[in-house]
Parts: structure tokens; C-alpha cells; sequence
């Protein structure tokens, strides 16, 4: 049994890791308020992928880590208005379930992950193609 | 917006001297600047700076620090952007509309894609290389990257890993799975065939072999892999990356020690006898396994079975013991264990163009009886003199280099899988996606044959 990280090193870990630009490509992600001793609420965005719809778009997303995070997943939101599967048409809340790579939630995902699998959902055959709103619209 | 815009905007110069904070700016392109300004500096002006360095005028720069957009008027402190981080700059694109729709296609978008980014690995000539896009920094998030040591302190380049190394990849099963994938993926054998005259001319058989159940298993085998490597490393010590690197070159200084087999192989090409072929494989001198080899002469009875094309024009005399046990795979079935074991020699030379390999290997396989290659009525021998040709450690190497891309070789939709070539076809004013993607998947990735296409058809 390998002892578990604890909340707030995992997220200082995900910090520096997005802060540093060590991340994936496409994916951005840091704290909305530097001072937030608990980690809890950050931003994020995701660059559309290229050859869809999104391709040139720049997403903005706020994504929160709650109490029990990495142990529950965190909610995210979409703030650029943005049409996709898995995402409410009403406040852009993304459902998780619906993205495969991260559907099964286990604390070994990370923020990272979930951009990295937005991204791609966005990418997929079945989505690239969608009719996006208007570019700078938001939730 | 002009620079004297912004000037003009500044709002506060960086006269004052406050600390200055040095990071990077990661490009799109993964070209990285690094700059040490003011924390009072403006966005506006960093862009201005940026501009400078990297071609991208300002007002197309977008700057992306912790999720979120950097916007002009703002200054570097509003980010709290400190020491050491990391800013992505992406180029907008005033095409976007243009290009938004995958159909719309046309010179409209020239003036907007004026000056079009040079893909980064345009130089590296992977334009034909599939695996190209597998390395991309995308993926870099999506598995864990196989440690630095699989490749060794050099990146892969010189001296293979050790066996020990090698079976350690091997028992992961990512890499396991990969292997799967790759075996079984039409455009990477496409690739493998392309860049390797010698299998290229071993017909359609060594193709099904490879994507067979039995090959596939056969690679990801740990400890196959591991008597593989000793045996090559038994062979006159030359590695995997000599076999995998140069699979086509004769071996440097072969011609001038092997003017018998020379003669013999090179001026009747077409007729592949045993003769030439066990001559080419006694001839080194050095070769301390000679005896053995020659003596049991387990390649005639592999040669019997051979057909006339084994030594097709084309293929160099150093080839020939490696090629034939692959031409050969029905050949293979019944043979004696003797011969197997010669078969197995060949994978652990052949694949360098090497024949002293080829016999070296022969007379020193550490194979126990019940070990599956020693089996007469087992298929593997067969397969593995496909291997040998092949360059089974090439294919190794392949997969190693793969095994950081993992499992998504096979379902990714096509923009992404042909991303760098599409970019390419892009840049050189093919626009319609649809099309490309067709070329491309008719060329097996190479952005050449893809133009061929897209022109003449």
C-alpha cells in the first residue's frame, strides 16, 4: 500500500507542473487567485484542436477542487461558450462520465487529464465538426 | 495594433527597476524563448518583444499563463507570472473562419496564411514517417514516457539496451499492448516495408507474417527478447542499433574481404543458390564460428526450399543469409532443429547484413529443447527468419519510440493521426481536409505521394 498524497501536494504538484508549461500540449491551467491557501479554484484553457471546428480557439475553462479532491473528481466548467457532448448547453458544467478517458474517475487523474481528454473529445469525428457559437461568447 | 499603440498604452515604463523575473515563452511550434523583463511590463509589449523573436506579429500572438488568456493592457504582475515559469504563445489565426469549415477551401485563405509556420520537423524529413506525429508534445501528457534508460545515454542512437532493460520493457504491458497496435497496424507496416528495401522485396507472406497472432507474441516476449539480444551481442558484438539503423548496408569493408562471394552473388542475382549464400556466410575470415556453421551447413537444407527471387537484384550479397530464412516461411515448418537454431542465427545477424553474424549465431544459440524455437513443427522458426530480415530490433527500436504514444495508434481520427502532414499539405496550399486526409490515406502518410495524389488526381 503506497501512501496517498495528500490533497494540497498533489495540487501544489499540479501547480508548478502547469505553471512551469510541463504540461501537455493544447492545455493550460494555474489557480485563479495565486493567495488561495486551499488550491481549490483554478483556470484553465484548452487550445482547439486543429482540423475541427475549434481549431484557432482559444477555451476558457474554471475548474473546482473540492475538499475530498484527488479522491473525488473536480467539477469543471466551461466559460467560453462552446458546443460539445458532455457539456450543459446552460452553464457549460462538463459531465465526466462522458469522457472516456477519465469517465472511470480514480485519483491518479489529474486536471491535466481531463483538459487532455476534453481536447480530444473535441477532436473526435463525432464532434469536430459541430457548429460552434460565436468565438468570445461565455456561459 | 501598432507598436506605437502600445507604447502608448504602457502603463507604467520599466524604468523603475524592480527585479526582473526570467521565464520562458513556449511557442506553438515548441520553440521556447526565454526573456527577462520587468514585472511591470505589459503584456502588450511582451508580445511587441515576442514579435521580434518569432516572427508572429503581435496581434496574432495569443499568450496563455495558468489557464488563462494574458490580455494586453494587463501587466506580467496582474499574472503573477514569476521566475522560471512557463508562458504557451499559440499564433491566432485571422483564417479561422475560413478554415473553420473543413470544406472551404480555396486561395481565400492565402492572404491570412501569408506566412505560413514552418512544421518544425520539416527538416527532419519525417513528412513520410508516421510515427512522426506520434512523438509530437501533445502526447506527452497522455502516458508515461518509457524511461530515458530504454533508449541509453544517448538517446537511442549508438548501442542497444542491454537484455536486461529490454526484458524490463518488455514486461510492461503497455508496451506489450503497443507492440500489439503496431503489429497490427496496416500503416505502420506500410512504414516498416517502405523504409526497408529488403523486406519491401520479400513479398506479401512476411507482411501476414508480421501480423500474425504468432509473430505479435513472439515480439512481446520478454524472454525471447532477451535470447535475442544475447545472441546478437554473441555475434561479433555488434547491437540492435546496427541492426535496426543500417538494415539495407552491406557491412563496411565486406567487399574487399569477400571476393569470392562477391563475384558469385553479385553477378547471378537471380539465381539464389546455396552456394553463394553459404559462401557469403563462411567467408569472413574472422569469424570464429566458422567452423561450426559451414560444417553442419544448416542453411542448405533452408535454401532447398527457397524460391528463385532470394536473391533479387537489388538485395546486397551481405543480406542474403538474413533474407532467405524470411522468404522462406513455409520453408521453415519440419525443418530440423539443427536448422532452426541456423534460422535464429540469421535473425541475430542477418538483419545487419552481416553473415559472419548469421553463422555466428548458428553454433552458439544457448535455445534449451523445450524452448519453443527449438520445436521442429513450430511456426517461430519461420517467423523469426521474417525477423531477421526485418531488423527485428528495428522494429523493437520502433516500438520502443511508440511505446511513448501507446495505445492510440489505431483509433485516432485522422486529423490528428496525419496532424504534421496536414499541417505540411496546409502550408503548401492544399486546403481541403477531406482530400487530404483521402491522399493521405492512400500514400500511407507520406506527404509526398500525398501531392502526387492530390495533383494528379
Amino acid at each position: 500500500m503506497v501512501a496517498k498524497v495528500p490533497r494540497n501536494f498533489r495540487l501544489l504538484e499540479e501547480l508548478e507542473k502547469g505553471e512551469k508549461g510541463l504540461g501537455a500540449d493544447g492545455c493550460s491551467y494555474g489557480l485563479q487567485d495565486g493567495d488561495d491557501v486551499m488550491m481549490s479554484n483554478w483556470n484553465a484553457t484548452i487550445l482547439g484542436p486543429p482540423h475541427s471546428t475549434h481549431e484557432n480557439r482559444i477555451y476558457s475553462l474554471k475548474i473546482h477542487c473540492g475538499d475530498s479532491y484527488p479522491d473525488e473528481p473536480p467539477v469543471v466548467h466551461f466559460i467560453s461558450k462552446i458546443n460539445l457532448p458532455g457539456v450543459d448547453p446552460n452553464n457549460g458544467k462538463v459531465d465526466l462520465l462522458k469522457l472516456g478517458r477519465v469517465s472511470q474517475w480514480n485519483r491518479d487523474n489529474t486536471m491535466e487529464k481531463i483538459l487532455v481528454a476534453l481536447r480530444e473529445h473535441m477532436a473526435s469525428p463525432n464532434n469536430r465538426k459541430l457548429h460552434q457559437p460565436p468565438e468570445g461568447t461565455t456561459f | 495594433m501598432s507598436s506605437s499603440e502600445q507604447s502608448a498604452q504602457r502603463p507604467s515604463s520599466p524604468t523603475e527597476p524592480s527585479a526582473l523575473i526570467t521565464f520562458s515563452v513556449k511557442s506553438s511550434n515548441d520553440t521556447k524563448y526565454t526573456l527577462e523583463l520587468a514585472p511591470t511590463t505589459s503584456v502588450a509589449d511582451l508580445k511587441t518583444k515576442l514579435a521580434e523573436l518569432s516572427n508572429i506579429a503581435a496581434d496574432r500572438q495569443r499568450l496563455i499563463y495558468s489557464g488563462r488568456v494574458m490580455r494586453d493592457e494587463e501587466t506580467l504582475a496582474t499574472y503573477k507570472l514569476q521566475s522560471g515559469h512557463t508562458i504557451h504563445m499559440v499564433k491566432g489565426a485571422a483564417s479561422n473562419t475560413a478554415r473553420g469549415g473543413a470544406s472551404s477551401s480555396g486561395p481565400s485563405t492565402g492572404g491570412a496564411d501569408a506566412r505560413p509556420t514552418v512544421p518544425t520537423n520539416i527538416a527532419a524529413g519525417t513528412g513520410n514517417n508516421p510515427l512522426a506525429g506520434l512523438t509530437g508534445a501533445r502526447y506527452a501528457g497522455h502516458v508515461q514516457l518509457p524511461n530515458a534508460d530504454v533508449f541509453g545515454p544517448d538517446g537511442g542512437m549508438g548501442p542497444p539496451p542491454d537484455a536486461e532493460a529490454l526484458a524490463q520493457a518488455m514486461n510492461n504491458p503497455q508496451f506489450q499492448s503497443t507492440m500489439n497496435d503496431l503489429l497490427s497496424n496496416p500503416q505502420i507496416m506500410d512504414y516498416l516495408f517502405a523504409s526497408n528495401p529488403m523486406l519491401a522485396q520479400l513479398g506479401p507472406e512476411v507482411r501476414q507474417i508480421m501480423q500474425s497472432d504468432m509473430f505479435r507474441q513472439m515480439m512481446s516476449n520478454p524472454q525471447l527478447i532477451r535470447s535475442m539480444s544475447q545472441m546478437s551481442s554473441v555475434g561479433l558484438g555488434r547491437g540492435f542499433g546496427g541492426m535496426g539503423g543500417a538494415p539495407s548496408f552491406p557491412e563496411p569493408g565486406r567487399t574487399d574481404t569477400t571476393p569470392a562471394s562477391d563475384s558469385q552473388a553479385g553477378s547471378t542475382p537471380a539465381e539464389s543458390t546455396p552456394n553463394s549464400a553459404a559462401a557469403a556466410g563462411s567467408t569472413p575470415p574472422l569469424n570464429p564460428f566458422l567452423p561450426g556453421a559451414a560444417g553442419g551447413n544448416p542453411f542448405a537444407a533452408l535454401f532447398g526450399g527457397q524460391p528463385p527471387r532470394a536473391g533479387a537484384p537489388g538485395a546486397t550479397p551481405g543480406q542474403t543469409p538474413g533474407q532467405a530464412p524470411g522468404q522462406t516461411p513455409s520453408g521453415g515448418f519440419g525443418l530440423d532443429p539443427n536448422t532452426l537454431n541456423s534460422i535464429l542465427g540469421g535473425m541475430g545477424g542477418g538483419a545487419g547484413g552481416q553473415p559472419s553474424g548469421a553463422t555466428g549465431g548458428a553454433g552458439n544459440l544457448p535455445i534449451p529443447p523445450d524452448h519453443p524455437f527449438a520445436n521442429p513443427n513450430n511456426p517461430l522458426g519461420a517467423l523469426l527468419g521474417a525477423n531477421g530480415s526485418l531488423g527485428a530490433m528495428g522494429a523493437l527500436r520502433a516500438a520502443q519510440a511508440q511505446a511513448a504514444a501507446s495505445a492510440p495508434v489505431d483509433n485516432r481520427p485522422p486529423e490528428e493521426r496525419y496532424a504534421d502532414q496536414l499541417r505540411q499539405l496546409n502550408d503548401m496550399g492544399f486546403y481541403d481536409f477531406d482530400r487530404n486526409v483521402a491522399a493521405l490515406r492512400r500514400s500511407g502518410g507520406s506527404v509526398q505521394g500525398a501531392i502526387n495524389e492530390l495533383l494528379g488526381g
